[in-house]
């Protein structure tokens, strides 16, 4: 848990930080974001002190961070930053270790850390010996996001810690931040520019403009309902698209028609009476393919008619957004999206329809 | 890498090796100066045998050298913390002002305060050598990039653990190749000693000028120039292992 109660901070005559108040719930997500020159570093660096407020309280597990030796509230502290700050003279290992070691514990207990904390963040246990400046910028990301781990705080504090590297392995990396968070559930303060990283990662977004929070909400409320029209601009047009990206598609699952691969023509006719469009699959359910009843006659047999296709090329899977969806349906130019299991069977489908209702709410406020 | 590292340093003891039992053979000296110098009555100063006046330069060298980094290293380190920033100009003048001052000036001050021998020669030294060291630990200790302190800060270090864990290891190499260059300094300069009595292999070369004596001078300039080369590689070597 995390409190700000009217955190101020001033820099001879500009007031970088204005009296600023925001909680973080134990185990949330808080992402703070704003225009550069917000104050959004400035208040995240105040949360460990590397800053001293010029006045009001910080409190982290309901202790007042005032109170507290600024170097015992750090290590209770996990940090990663933008420039990651990989110390290039000690390998990987013992740059995981640096809190732990600061922390003195035993040595065997060091390395088992480092195991876990390397398969943790995806990188083989042989990277332990490597150096910095062996590492890809992605690697290099993620022995960072390790390193602010390895004591297992309770607390994380992140200043774009995704920001320096390429957009594919951004998005890998916030993939697999979703997954760490989900196991962890670490309280956690992420500053970044980058809205859609915002929307991805957090269960609230803090909003700031001049040192001030302007909007703390829930990614889907601070996409639908914009306070003011500086969040309105700031979310900019394709905040229905960006709100999609938040939405499930397992709360817009229909039924659709679908008939067996071996089934015989009349069966097929009789499935799909009123629709056009029906998939296709094998006896244990898996999605082999479709049929277009507008060219089907009376003589053709599923094997002539069907689209054959692999499932996983153009079907979504239950963890996916509708955003997802969306991107598939136009990627194909179809009007619906089959949605399948793990295993590629076929559950159901996302229409068009549905997600254009979903988008027209975002518009209509 | 490591095993062009490991020729390096085998090479560089091979040759320490060979330089001491050179020096070590007066008899091969005699001999050789001997023959160049067919005219001179003595080609061997008297005062010692050439091993001895080299270990007696290295003491010269040992001994200021050590206390210039002992002094260099520590004021370096206290003009780039918080509490000595305001110190820095003034430090910086100071051991600039030590090197520009000659040696040999020095030794003339010194004296009539100090005595003759060694403890003159040996402040002298010092004093000489300790901008080379001054100026490459400040160097460092500011190359070291802002954003790894941040991280080291920001993990919990106190200060001085990120001095001792971050700072010193990443500007070691820098610092080092400052007291290097002191080193060969004070090993080239350790010869003035000889003027006022420290001895080492200056008192060789004084002599033979004073007396017209080639062979004196090139017993004590060869062994200085050969001991001057031979510390240089071997101090690159230390060096080079700080590389990142």
């Amino acid at each position: 848990m995390i409190r700000l109660e009217h955190v101020t901070k001033v820099y001879g005559e500009t007031t970088a930080v204005n009296d600023f108040s925001l909680e973080v719930a134990k185990g949330e997500v808080c992402v703070l974001i704003g225009p550069s020159g917000c104050g959004k570093t400035t208040t995240l660096r105040m949360i460990n002190r590397l800053i001293e407020p010029a006045s009001g309280k910080i409190y982290v597990e309901s202790k007042d961070t005032s109170q507290l030796k600024p170097e015992r509230l750090r290590l209770s502290i996990g940090y990663a930053i933008q420039s990651v700050g990989l110390f290039p003279h000690l390998t990987v290992a013992q740059n995981i270790a640096t809190v732990p070691d600061l922390l003195r514990w035993e040595k065997p207990r060091i390395g088992r850390r480092i195991e876990e904390l390397l398969a943790l963040v995806g990188l083989p246990g042989e990277y332990a010996r490597k150096y910095p400046k062996e590492l890809s910028g992605g690697e290099a990301q993620r022995i960072g996001v390790a390193r602010a781990l390895a004591a297992d705080p309770p607390i994380l504090l992140m200043d774009e810690p995704f920001g320096a590297v390429d957009p594919l392995t951004r998005e890998r990396l916030q993939a697999q931040f979703v997954r760490i968070q989900q196991e962890l559930k670490k309280t956690v303060i992420l500053v970044t520019h980058d809205l859609d990283e915002a929307i991805r990662l957090a269960d609230r977004i803090a909003i700031m403009a001049a040192g001030k929070l302007v909007q703390y909400d829930a990614p889907e409320t601070i996409l639908s309902k914009p306070i003011n029209k500086f969040v309105h601009d700031f979310v900019g047009t394709d905040r229905a698209l960006k709100r999609l990206s938040r939405i499930s598609v397992k709360g817009y699952i229909r039924q659709s028609p679908s008939v067996n691969i071996y089934a015989s023509m009349a069966e097929v006719l009789a499935a799909c009476e009123k629709c056009r469009w029906i998939w296709v699959v094998e006896n244990d359910g898996e999605l082999v393919g479709w049929i277009d009843r507008a060219i089907l006659l009376p003589e053709t047999t599923i094997k002539e008619a069907i689209v054959a296709v692999r499932a996983e090329e153009i079907a979504v899977t239950t963890g996916a957004t509708l955003r997802e969806a969306l991107s598939r349906m136009l990627g194909q130019g179809f009007r619906s999206v089959p949605v399948v299991d793990d295993r590629m069977r076929l559950i159901g489908e996302i229409t068009l329809r549905d997600i254009e209702a979903v988008t027209a709410e975002t518009e209509s406020t | 890498m490591g095993h062009h590292r490991t020729t390096n340093w085998v090479l560089l003891g091979i040759l320490v090796v060979i330089f001491i039992a050179l020096m070590a053979s007066t008899e091969l000296w005699a001999v050789t100066l001997r023959f160049l110098f067919p005219e001179e009555t003595q080609v061997i100063h008297p005062r010692a045998s050439p091993l001895a006046l080299l270990l007696e330069h290295l003491a010269l060298v040992a001994i200021s050298s050590t206390i210039t980094i002992l002094v260099g290293v520590p004021l370096g380190i206290w003009v780039t913390r918080p509490s000595g920033r305001d110190f820095l100009p003034i430090v910086s003048d100071l051991t600039s002002f030590g090197q520009t001052f000659p040696p040999i000036a020095v030794l003339a001050l010194a004296v009539p305060i100090l005595g003759f021998g060694v403890v003159p020669t040996v402040f002298a030294l010092f004093l000489y050598g300790l901008m080379p060291v001054v100026r490459n630990t400040i160097a460092g200790l500011n190359a070291v990039p802002h954003h790894l302190l941040d991280a080291a800060y920001g993990m919990g270090m106190s200060r001085f653990q990120a001095l001792l864990r971050v700072e010193l290891p990443l500007s070691m190499r820098v610092i080092l190749a400052g007291i290097r260059i002191s080193v060969i300094i004070n090993i080239g300069t350790a010869m003035i000693g000889a003027a006022i009595g420290a001895g080492g292999l200056g008192s060789p070369i004084v002599a033979g000028l004073v007396l017209d004596n080639l062979a004196y001078v090139i017993e004590g300039a060869l062994p200085a120039a050969i001991l001057a080369v031979l510390v240089d590689r071997l101090l690159a070597n230390v060096e080079n292992s700080f590389a990142y």
